[in-house]
């Protein structure tokens, strides 16, 4: 009786002291989960999500607090493929309509003042300028969040959609061609 | 024993249309149209200017990075400027071209297309070959226009045991190759040489196809003649077998291993027209400014090849060869089988360009509409890149694109249309790929994107919390250097006071 429990006693210090050493030396840098879900997001920053960044909402999906059909941009196929990860039900969008074409910010130059206040709200420092200079938009940069345009005291930022070019065509689907 | 492609389809090549006249030239029209895009890679940067004088074979834009080609006036013109004007490319869209003006009285030279004796011409040492290729702008003259000069570094780097020089018209109705072998055949064979000797290649074949015997005989003729260590292949006519891939398959018995490149199994292949090319430019100086068309199809006056300065309009050609017929509907550039429709015939020659089709609504049987799939396996059969056509549809049409190219290969897929050719419910087999192919470069472009976007973000943030970090370090620095003054303060008003009251003690 005292030798069997002495047995088990020994085998749970053990086991104890090996999972606590397992832990330390094998500790995981922050959440594998949410940068899983992060490799999936679109990485616009827009903001749609109502998180302040594609980050901050992986994680939030991570933590279980919100629904996987947030995701503007994504559209279906993010949800389709957050749901596949997180072996969830696939939802609809949350908000109405489809995901726009991809857009790019366009600065209307000549009448840019110089405030800098689109610089500052730019997620991802694709406006270049300085204070009292003009600003300009890197386009390859741009992700179309639109999070520049409320902040512009003149209104002198458009968004356009990316031109078809030569460069960025391909073959349409044959299904959808004769449709 | 005779080599031959065992997949693929028979299609009638229509040799006997386009070949019965000699090859002529077309006269120089007065604008010339040079896309800076002719060839696979960057696109060529103009080095002259809105207004500038050019002279025949200057250099007017230069190849950009490692994977490019250069561009050379074709006549003494004048620079009109630099647009954007209709291309050759299936979406029909406009790209950046150099225009130039010619000037009045520019021709083609005086010097006519020239025999040769393959064996008299000196041989220079292979880097200096490939440098200048690459300085004639070369590009690949059977249709897929990677430049030359990359290729044969490739070869450099790797050992060549069998040069192969392509004289197989890739595609029904084309017959510029054929053309070229039988008039200029001690070109291509000087130019063989020239190859040969820059990959350090052991053997050298010259593959044809059957179905132009006059050729064939001819090429035997001269090879004969000339004591040419080139072999002579003469393939059964079966399409594709003028594909890269394929043909390295047919000579060598050796498959290119998926994804791989000729070199991985000690192959090069080259067209005979960039051969020729080769040969102009390494032993007369001559860049590549004109290429070889073949103007055919039952909607043409007079079908025949004509040898066509870069930059010439479509319509020049056509205009060239007696016209369009009455009952010509449409334009192709390239073959029936893998060809892209024109929208118009204002578009130029390019280095790409080996054929303009004009067609008649009795070639056209696009008519019969898609039907299912029955799975009668055709398509697996005649698939010369062995892929499994079916299962590559079906995950396309689920749009399962990652499976279709991580295990099913879709890549290999050089979309020759044998599928369509056989499918007995009409499919556009080949089309779903093109499209497939497209889509994942494109989800593959976003990624990157994408992955660009999450470091910026990430740059960002960091950066705004530093200076939140650095803000209220300072502030408490700042705090902290008052209160001590204070502190300081306090104790010396303190000592002032015990002082004082020591004194008035």
């Amino acid at each position: 009786m005292f030798l069997t429990v002495l047995v088990f006693a020994l085998i749970a210090v053990v086991a104890g002291a090996l999972l606590g050493f397992v832990a330390q030396r094998y500790r995981v840098e922050g959440d594998p989960v949410a940068d899983r879900i992060d490799a999936l997001l679109p990485q616009t920053q827009c903001g749609q999500c109502e998180f302040a960044g594609c980050r901050p909402y992986a994680e939030a999906i991570a933590a279980g607090e919100v629904e996987i059909n947030r995701c503007v941009p994504g559209g279906d196929a993010v949800i389709v493929e957050l749901a596949t990860l997180l072996d969830r039900d696939v939802v609809p969008l949350a908000e109405e309509g489809i995901p726009p074409p991809p857009m790019v910010a366009v600065i209307r130059e000549e009448h840019c003042i110089g405030c800098t206040k689109c610089i500052q709200a730019c997620p991802v420092d694709a406006i270049l300028g300085r204070a009292k200079r003009m600003h300009t938009v890197i386009a390859d940069e741009c992700t179309g969040c639109e999070l520049c345009l409320p902040p512009c005291p003149v209104d002198c930022i458009d968004m356009v959609t990316v031109p078809e070019t030569v460069d960025n065509w391909h073959w349409p689907r044959p299904d959808e061609l004769s449709a | 024993m005779t080599a031959m492609l065992t997949s693929g389809i028979v299609v009638n090549g229509y040799r006997d249309m386009a070949t019965r006249l000699p090859v002529a030239r077309v006269p120089v029209c007065s604008e010339l149209v040079l896309p800076l895009q002719q060839h696979i890679g960057t696109p060529a940067e103009p080095v002259v200017g809105s207004g500038d004088r050019v002279v025949r074979g200057q250099l007017i834009a230069r190849a950009r990075g490692f994977v490019s080609a250069g561009l050379h006036a074709p006549v003494n013109a004048v620079v009109l400027g630099i647009e954007c004007r209709p291309v050759p490319h299936p979406s029909g869209l406009n790209g950046l071209c150099l225009v130039l003006a010619a000037e009045d009285g520019a021709d083609w030279g005086s010097a006519g297309p020239e025999v040769v004796d393959p064996n008299s011409i000196a041989i220079p040492e292979p880097d200096i070959i490939r440098m200048m290729v690459r300085q004639a702008g070369i590009v690949g003259l059977g249709g897929a226009t990677f430049p030359t000069s990359v290729k044969i570094k490739s070869g450099m780097s790797q050992p060549v045991d069998t040069l192969i020089i392509n004289g197989c018209d890739c595609e029904p109705w084309i017959s510029c190759d054929e053309m070229l072998l039988r008039e200029r055949p001690g070109q291509v064979l000087a130019g063989c040489h020239l190859l040969r000797q820059s990959l350090a290649a052991d053997r050298c074949v010259l593959a044809v196809e059957d179905d132009a015997p006059e050729m064939v005989a001819g090429l035997q003729q001269v090879i004969a003649d000339c004591n040419s260590p080139v072999r002579l292949e003469v393939l059964p006519a079966r399409y594709p077998s003028g594909s890269e891939k394929q043909l390295i398959h047919i000579i060598t018995g050796k498959e290119v291993p998926s994804q791989g490149l000729p070199v991985d199994v000690g192959a090069a292949v080259y067209n005979a027209g960039t051969a020729a090319a080769v040969y102009q430019a390494v032993v007369h100086e001559v860049p590549l400014i004109s290429r070889l068309v073949s103007v055919s199809g039952p909607g043409i006056g007079r079908p025949r090849v004509v040898e066509a300065l870069l930059g010439t309009p479509v319509s020049e050609l056509l205009r060239f060869c007696g016209g369009r017929t009455a009952d010509a509907n449409g334009l192709i550039m390239g073959g029936a089988m893998m060809g892209l429709g024109l929208a118009s015939d204002e578009i130029p020659v390019t280095k790409g360009m080996n054929s303009i089709l004009v067609t008649t609504p009795a070639m056209s049987q696009d008519a019969q509409g898609e039907m299912p799939c029955i799975r009668c396996g055709e398509c697996a059969r005649v698939c010369p890149a062995r892929l499994a056509p079916q299962q590559l549809l079906s995950l396309i049409r689920n749009g399962d694109l990652e499976q279709a190219q991580q295990r099913w290969a879709l890549e290999d897929c050089i979309e020759c249309g044998c599928c369509n050719a056989v499918c007995p419910s009409h499919i556009p087999l080949a089309g779903y790929y093109r499209y497939a192919k497209g889509e994942i470069r494109k989800q593959g472009k976003a990624r990157v994107k994408a992955q660009q976007a999450r470091q910026r973000y990430e740059f960002r943030m960091e950066r705004i919390e530093r200076a939140k970090r650095e803000r209220e370090e300072k502030l408490r620095k700042k705090k902290e250097a008052l209160q001590a003054a204070n502190k300081a303060r306090a104790r010396a008003a303190m000592a002032e006071e015990a002082r004082s009251f020591e004194d008035e003690m």
